[in-house]
């Protein structure tokens, strides 16, 4: 119970205003009660006086005309008079009593009787001292006065005077004095809150800009003219908050300010994306670009990092002017960081993300115009340092809530944009499409399925056979890849390689399908007795690999296949390149004494002189040229004139994608000496292969040819 | 209506205090009341509600206004009588009689007065005091009220003159006594006759039986009647000799059917406690001859 009195007690007086309103109303209250009590008692006073000094002229007035009665001894002179005087209502006796204590004369309702003895107490004291009295009776002032004449008493005058108006007025005065004392009690809190108020606004200003800058807004300031010390506190306080403010501002700069292009970086954009989305009930409506530049990494490649800072900070200010050309006010980074930027009022905020990649947000019925404006002016050469410096830039746009409503969408569908900018060509903006970007979500899926499937080596080893024409021996096998994806089983090695070769997997898968292929083929020959080459398909990136070969060697010498029984396939295009680094290698790999084919051959374009100095042994003939030879006269002629070069340049010749009898017919005809197609085998994994041969060896005899295999679909 | 009545009343006091100072003969449409006593304004309003009530009772006969005029003593009345200045006069009946005689006017008719039509006087001595009959009085002072006073003089002084003794008027009660006479000294009122009696200052008070009643009633057994007079009518009413007959008649009937209406009975009321007017019973001249030989012997002994 104390306890919560204490509660209750520190809660009523919590606050100096409060406390100073309690006690200026406690002040108030009992400067008013004793003024009211004084002057109750006074008007108290007052109103039994005045009654009083009426008993008194009364009195006098009734002795001056009954002397001359009584010095006469004629009562009935003041007969009419006495009647009279008690006919008032301010009298409610009258008596005259003569010395001897007899009525002398008494008015009508004077309970005594005219020649009675007077025995009353009041009266017979009077008489005893000779003086005028009065005294105070229930619903009477009572009044006896002596009537001297040159110092003898001829009569004594008694009078009762009626208090019923002096009731009134005490009632009255008793009624308005509460009435006022009440008023007090509504109108001394009243004064004392206000005279508090006033005394304590000046504190309560300072707590109230105090609580706002705890909030974190230190755009509160006081305004004071009070004309005393609180005008140099508020001074202090403004100044002291003026300080503060560029400090902390000084403070987001450092934390929020990319110090390159001096424009906000990633940190702040979040924090604004986030003012803009993080009410779902009232969506705002804008948009966000992303800006990449193109060709930047080339820029840092060639030129250096210098260049490429000076490059971004020119491309900075370039998209700054482009703003201001189109009326919209660059918001920096500011102290409240929770303040929406104002889309609508033309605001429009600038970061730079990181690396070359900067993002706008902006309202989204002028970002088109904005985009276009940014490449167009981007497509101008920049003159750093006196370089001429061509980049351009390729521009994403996500809008909000159209696209996405939260931060890390619209960021990547903006993204996603910008690729589709870059996949079209760049120098260019384009405006998120849902359909493409599930087209690069799947990509990227791949993409990632890939590398897994790299790192985890998830790929298979198939062997194709090549079947000498002549002979129907085995004398080869094609080292072909295949991947079991885990949900969407077996991927086609057209769809995936690509894709391999655009995130450059290809060195590493080459490597890893070269590991299996030489180790199949040590083990099929090992196994089977025979000796049949397996051809692996390499990519060019791995021709300019410069270790490539020693590789490629040691792979050999693992497996313990010899190097005469491998055969590296490269492309018509891979073949024409001029490159150093393939020459080096192409030379490195004959030296090993592994084979070297042309594969898919007839449908690139070939430089025959750059074939004349290649020392390739195989030139395989693409299928596209096989498919029509039964009927195709002329594909039958350019057939027979491959087959006429390779004889010059001393190469032997494999037909790709035979199927039928008719085409081996025609190449058996025609000379060919080795084969490939679905009519002598499927492509098979490495294991069954191994069977497969030893079965066809059980009923063929296989002749030590000295092949060369294909690693190729 | 009481502003309105107050009004009316005030005016017709100052009319008939105009008409008391200016000669002339009353108009037929004016009537005239008439009082005597010192205390003018006292008379005039006792009798103003009864001036009214005539006024509107009477006005069908011809009166226009019933005023009042107070005269100091007796031979004033008399004469105003005499020269048609008063109609009619009120008062007690040694007082009217003898300005009756004097104007030649008529007794008319009997006033009761607070319930009562006839009283007399008495002489009242205190209880111890050593007088027994009238004849032990020679050499006392005896407070008489005033000479126009039926009871408070006439009778009594009647019934000492009768009993064979001789009064001798003195100025105030100290004045020393006259060997061999009664004196008397007027005391003004019958109030003060009863307090002089009741202070001493007289020996024996002559006093009509109101004020005996008064005195045994704040003293009980403090006074005795020493000698009490014959019986005369309360008070009478007396008009002036050559009053029109028919006018004479119509204020009879009114006067007397006073009593009749709740109006009548309040308005007497409040001319001095009246209570009836009424023919004298025994007749006018029945009643007035033992007044007049009254009246005859005092005004002999020259106490008239």
């Amino acid at each position: 119970m104390v306890g919560k009195l204490r509660s209750w007690a520190r809660a009523l007086t919590y606050g100096l205003a409060r406390r100073l309103t309690i006690a200026l109303s406690l002040f108030i209250l009992s400067c008013a009660a004793i003024v009211l009590t004084i002057s109750l008692f006074v008007q108290k006073a007052m109103i039994e006086e005045r009654l009083a000094l009426k008993a008194e002229h009364l009195s006098s007035l009734v002795k001056e005309v009954s002397i001359p009665s009584i010095l006469t001894n004629d009562p009935a002179g003041l007969e009419l008079f006495f009647h009279e005087l008690q006919a008032r209502e301010d009298v409610v006796s009258v008596a005259l009593i003569d010395p001897g204590g007899m009525v002398w004369m008494a008015g009508d309702k004077d309970p005594r009787s005219f020649l009675a003895p007077a025995a009353d107490p009041f009266l017979l004291e009077v008489m005893e001292k000779g003086e005028p009295q009065q005294k105070i009776c229930e619903n009477y002032l009572h009044r006896v006065a002596p009537i001297t004449i040159a110092g003898r008493t001829i009569a004594y005058l008694d009078m009762r005077l009626p208090r019923a108006q002096i009731v009134r007025d005490l009632r009255s005065l008793w009624v308005s004095t509460g009435l006022i004392g009440l008023a007090w009690l509504v109108f001394g809190p009243f004064v004392a809150w206000l005279v508090s108020r006033r005394l304590s606004e000046p504190l309560m200003k300072l707590a109230g800009a105090a609580r706002g800058v705890a909030k974190g807004d230190l755009t509160q300031r006081i305004t004071s003219n009070s004309n005393d010390e609180f005008d140099l506190v508020a001074q202090s306080f403004n100044g002291m908050l003026d300080e503060l403010q560029k400090s902390i501002l000084e403070t987001k700069r450092v934390a929020y300010e990319d110090k390159l292009t001096n424009v906000p970086n990633r940190s702040w954009l979040n924090l604004q994306i986030e003012n803009l989305t993080i009410r779902q009930d009232d969506v705002q409506h804008f948009a966000i670009l992303f800006i990449d530049v193109d060709k930047f990494k080339d820029v840092n490649d060639t030129h250096g990092h210098h260049i490429g800072d000076l490059l971004l900070r020119a491309f900075a200010n370039r998209i700054n002017r482009c703003m201001n050309n189109l009326n919209l006010s660059p918001a920096g980074v500011r102290i409240d960081k929770s303040k929406p930027l104002n889309i609508e009022g033309g605001e429009a905020l600038f970061a730079r993300l990181g690396g070359d990649e900067f993002t706008l947000i902006l309202d989204h019925r002028v970002a088109p115009s904005l985009a276009s404006a940014i490449v167009d002016v981007m497509d101008e050469a920049f003159q750093i340092e006196g370089l001429q410096l061509a980049v351009s830039s390729s521009i994403g746009i996500a809008l909000c809530p159209d696209h996405a409503t939260s931060r890390e969408h619209l960021l990547k569908c903006a993204d996603v944009a910008m690729y589709q900018a870059k996949e079209a060509g760049g120098c260019n903006f384009a405006i998120y499409d849902e359909h493409i970007h599930k087209r690069l979500a799947a990509r990227t899926q791949m993409e990632k399925d890939l590398e897994r499937a790299v790192n985890e080596d998830a790929f298979e080893l198939f062997l194709q056979p090549k079947i000498d024409v002549a002979t129907d021996e085995v004398t080869g096998a094609e080292a072909l890849i295949r991947w079991e994806h885990p949900t969407k089983g077996r991927i086609p090695p057209d769809e995936f390689l690509p894709i391999a070769a655009g995130m450059g997997l290809m060195p590493k898968i080459g490597e890893l399908m070269l590991e299996k292929a030489v180790y199949a083929g040590a083990q099929i020959n090992r196994s089977s007795g025979c000796d049949i080459s397996i051809a692996v398909n390499t990519a060019s990136e791995e021709l300019l690999n410069p270790k490539f070969a020693a590789r490629l060697g040691l792979a050999l010498g693992q497996a313990g296949l010899d190097p005469r029984h491998l055969e590296v396939e490269i492309t018509e295009g891979t073949a024409m390149e001029l490159s150093t680094l393939v020459d080096r290698n192409i030379g490195q790999l004959r030296d090993l004494g592994v084979k070297l084919a042309i594969d898919d051959f007839g449908i690139g374009y070939s430089n025959l002189g750059r074939l004349k100095t290649m020392a390739f042994d195989t030139l395989k003939v693409d299928r596209s040229l096989v498919v029509d030879i039964v009927k195709d006269i002329s594909a039958q002629s350019l057939f027979r004139t491959i087959l006429d070069m390779a004889s010059i340049l001393r190469a032997d010749v494999v037909a790709e994608g035979v199927e039928t009898e008719d085409q081996l017919a025609f190449l058996r005809d025609a000379g060919v000496k080795t084969y490939q197609g679905y009519y002598a085998a499927r492509p098979m994994p490495a294991g069954e292969f191994r069977v497969w041969i030893e079965e066809r060896r059980a009923s063929k005899p296989i002749t030590h040819s000295g092949e060369r295999v294909r690693l190729a679909s | 209506m009481v502003f309105f009545s107050t009004l009316r009343q005030t005016l017709r006091i100052i009319t008939v205090l105009a008409v008391s100072v200016l000669p002339g003969i009353a108009c037929a449409e004016v009537l005239v009341l008439g009082s005597v006593n010192q205390d003018i304004r006292k008379h005039l309003n006792r009798f103003a509600p009864l001036a009214a009530y005539l006024e509107e009772a009477l006005a069908p006969h011809g009166v226009t206004s019933v005023e009042t005029s107070v005269f100091s003593n007796s031979g004033e009345m008399a004469t105003a009588m005499r020269e048609g200045k008063v109609d009619l006069y009120f008062d007690s009946p040694l007082v009217a009689a003898s300005v009756a005689r004097r104007a030649g006017a008529e007794p008319f008719l009997r006033r009761w007065k607070s319930g009562v039509a006839e009283y007399h006087s008495v002489l009242v001595v205190k209880a111890e005091s050593r007088f027994r009959t009238v004849e032990d009085l020679q050499g006392v002072t005896i407070g008489f009220q005033e000479p126009d006073s039926t009871s408070g003089f006439l009778l009594p002084a009647a019934l000492l003159t009768e009993a064979g003794l001789k009064l001798k008027e003195k100025q105030k009660p100290w004045t020393p006594q006259g060997d061999g006479a009664v004196n008397y000294v007027f005391t003004g009122d019958d109030i003060n006759t009863v307090a002089w009696l009741a202070r001493g200052l007289i020996d024996v008070g002559a006093t009509d039986p109101r004020g005996l009643a008064w005195l045994e009633e704040v003293q009980p057994g403090a006074y005795r009647v020493l000698a009490r007079t014959v019986d005369v009518p309360r008070q009478v009413v007396i008009r002036r000799g050559d009053l029109d007959p028919a006018l004479t008649e119509a204020i009879s009937v009114v006067l007397q059917d006073m009593v009749n209406s709740g109006e009548g009975i309040a308005t007497m009321a409040q001319f001095n406690k009246t209570t009836r007017f009424d023919p004298f019973p025994q007749g006018v001249e029945a009643t007035f001859d033992p007044i007049y030989q009254k009246l005859d012997l005092l005004e002999t002994l020259g106490l008239m």
